[in-house]
């Protein structure tokens, strides 16, 4: 067993600084280069991205599919390395750790679940041979017989239920049993950070809460804390206490998540919440922005990279980037209609006295 | 109510398909109208038959299944066309825009080239005069007509789904079927594409069969609602009153287990179980095992649909048992 952590302790075992955050990210950045010599294109996926994460506490990351929100998922995995910044669990820069690759003991803390539970179990396997393996690689099941280590995952899960699962192959699941089977297998590293990246959004709107529930309910009883990604407002509105808007590499707006829903502030916030589907008809406003996707952000591209859509463009959004404001307890948004000097946007004049945190 | 003139008319449709394991029934007696430049939404979860249901009228079902009941499409029978009828009939009639559909069109040919193969197909023209609909086509649906030359990987998600809908529009169809056309799409841009879809249809007048597992969706956009479970329809009736008061409690419990952006109180709880297999018919409500309003006979008749409000109408015991109290 690797002993990754300078202070020995075993992986899975309860954070040694109960106090401090269990995830801080700083200033994490990531540029993807492709091409050779004067074809090189540098895009810039992650710009400048810090939160802090608390043991059982679940954050949210929104974006449009190429906004850098995946990218932000496998830098904390560390399934990619990040280009500058840093990433601390428990206070230790684990990048300044282990500068190359993860350790096993940091890939046992921080676990991943993905979208598609479908490709990420191997259709050649049972259910309780992925459990098996995963207790033996993380070493988890150490003295307790598989059979009831397995067993003990699938309940966990909530998939005890169903007669024979332990021998059922991946095809022979529903989309949420198997989704369940992913997280059991996460839960054989005895995880403390989850980082899930659309967990959700293959499968039917009737079983996303109770994923959704399984999750809460495994932060709350073990304290795992949880990043979830996804392009699904209500579903970040649902399980997480704050949430994140990611476009073009940038967090745009950031805040507790039924304020932030509620009441977004940035412009591309408010066309996201706009856009969500409603039973009583589509929502009323103004037409949303104008059409057009995140963009890859290059080098050399100043001002705010929403601007070519926006509404409420103004001159300066195309020269500089908005600094950080604060306009309530918590939230933060990246937007000139809010910088110093400026009256805010004119829809909203009651907003004018900002608190600074 | 019914609306003013018929263009598809599906009575006692029910499908089967014989497997190893025994006959599956994956829809059993669907009966629905859809009027001229109406919305009808299909809405239930994976499995319940609705896209069975959609392949059956636009007749892309494997030669195993078995249809019985009727499919009437402008007083035509649907299900036993065939040859150069059943031909004109797809696409000319009825098109259809599947799931995934982003991944339905050919890496290999330009856009142009695939609206054009389309409409060659189907009617007697020059290259050079069906060429000459694409940048007419794009242009209808959002798409930059410069753009036409491009290959699908060139486009993005949204770009190659509305240049889906422009090859299902490019024959005037009087029925467009959309199979869950923005469930791999983001939220901005499915919005985008549904408004798209709206204003297309208030200007050309086609009738659209909106299929989702998005209730939310669905009820967004259509006038009127039909929800199935099981391969039958539960509950169908004016969309915003099937959803403002479901009869049904499958509908019920289906609209409480989804999560809204506009927040709930406290906790949700999932629907618990799951739709039971069709190969093992039973001879009662298919809900029954999940339904917590079930009572002790609901599993033995299939219930029939009763109409519990002007054109809503409700499959359920709850009401038959009601009106026998009566």
């Amino acid at each position: 067993m690797t002993t990754a952590r300078p202070d020995g302790a075993r992986p899975g075992a309860m954070p040694a600084t109960a106090d401090g955050p269990l995830l801080q990210v700083r200033g994490l950045h990531k540029d993807f280069t492709s091409g050779w010599m004067r074809r090189r294109q540098v895009v810039r996926a992650v710009r400048d991205v810090s939160f802090e994460l608390g043991a059982g506490q679940a954050v949210g990351l929104v974006g449009e599919s190429g906004s850098g929100k995946s990218t932000v998922a496998r830098l904390i995995a560390r399934l990619e390395q990040p280009t500058a910044g840093q990433i601390l669990l428990d206070g230790q820069d684990v990048i300044a750790a282990e500068p190359r690759h993860a350790s096993r003991g940091y890939r046992h803390q921080v676990q991943m679940i993905f979208q598609d539970p479908f490709s990420s179990l191997n259709p050649t396997h049972t259910v309780g041979y992925h459990l098996h393996r995963a207790l033996q690689i993380h070493g988890t099941a150490a003295g307790l017989p598989a059979a009831g280590a397995i067993a003990g995952l699938l309940a966990d899960v909530g998939l005890d239920a169903v007669p024979g699962i332990a021998g059922r192959y991946p095809h022979e699941l529903s989309g949420g049993q198997r989704q369940r089977a992913a997280i059991a297998r996460m839960l054989a590293a005895r995880p403390r950070m989850i980082v899930a990246d659309e967990p959700t959004s293959m499968l039917d709107v009737s079983v996303r809460v109770g994923i959704l529930n399984l999750l809460a309910d495994l932060r709350a009883q073990r304290g795992i804390g949880m990043l979830l990604i996804t392009h699904d407002l209500a579903s970040a509105r649902y399980s997480t206490s704050h949430t994140m808007v990611m476009y073009a590499g940038q967090i745009l707006e950031s805040g507790p998540s039924s304020d932030l829903i509620t009441d977004p502030r940035h412009p591309y916030t408010q066309l996201l919440v706009r856009s969500v589907p409603r039973r009583g008809g589509p929502a009323a406003g103004p037409a949303p922005a104008a059409a057009g996707r995140p963009g890859p952000a290059r080098p050399g591209t100043h001002g705010c990279p929403f601007a070519a859509r926006c509404p409420s463009r103004m001159a300066v959004c195309d020269t500089t980037m908005p600094g950080p404001e604060y306009p309530g307890p918590g939230r933060q948004v990246r937007c000139h209609l809010f910088g110093p000097g400026a009256a805010g946007p004119a829809a909203r004049p009651e907003e004018a006295p900002l608190d600074s945190p | 109510m019914p609306p003013s003139e018929v263009i598809l008319d599906v009575a006692g449709l029910s499908v089967e398909f014989p497997t190893a394991r025994g006959v599956v029934r994956a829809v059993s007696e669907v009966s629905f109208q859809i009027g001229r430049g109406e919305v009808l939404g299909l809405a239930g979860e994976s499995g319940s038959g609705k896209s069975t249901v959609a392949h059956a009228i636009v007749r892309v079902l494997s030669r195993s299944a078995r249809c019985s009941g009727t499919v009437t499409f402008r007083g035509q029978d649907v299900l036993t066309l065939g040859g150069p009828r059943l031909r004109q009939y797809r696409w000319e009639g009825v098109s259809l825009v599947m799931q995934g559909a982003m991944n339905a069109l050919n890496p290999v040919l330009t856009i142009e080239d695939q609206i054009t193969d389309v409409i060659r197909a189907h009617r007697k023209m020059p290259r050079r005069a069906a060429r000459a609909r694409a940048p007419e086509l794009l242009e209808l649906v959002g798409i930059d007509p410069g753009r036409r030359g491009a290959y699908p990987h060139e486009l993005s998600g949204g770009m190659r789904q509305r240049c889906v809908i422009a090859i299902a529009l490019a024959l005037e169809p009087d029925l467009v079927v959309m199979d869950e056309p923005t469930t791999a799409l983001d939220v901005v841009v499915q919005r985008a594409i549904m408004d798209e879809i709206d204003r297309l249809r208030e200007q050309l007048g086609f009738s659209v069969l909106l299929i989702s597992h998005d209730l939310d969706l669905v009820a967004e956009r259509a006038s009127r609602l039909a929800i199935m479970y099981a391969g039958r329809v539960v509950e169908s009736g004016p969309a915003a009153q099937v959803v403002a008061s479901p009869q049904h409690p499958y509908t019920g419990a289906l609209l409480a287990s989804a999560m809204s952006v506009d927040g709930q109180e406290g906790r949700l709880s999932e629907l618990p179980g799951r739709p039971p297999d069709l190969i093992a018919a039973q001879p009662g409500c298919a809900f029954f095992a999940r339904c917590s309003q079930a009572r002790p006979g609901h599993d033995q008749q299939v219930p029939a649909l009763l109409e519990v409000a002007p054109g809503h109408e409700v499959a359920c015991h709850l009401y038959a048992d009601r009106e026998l109290a009566r």
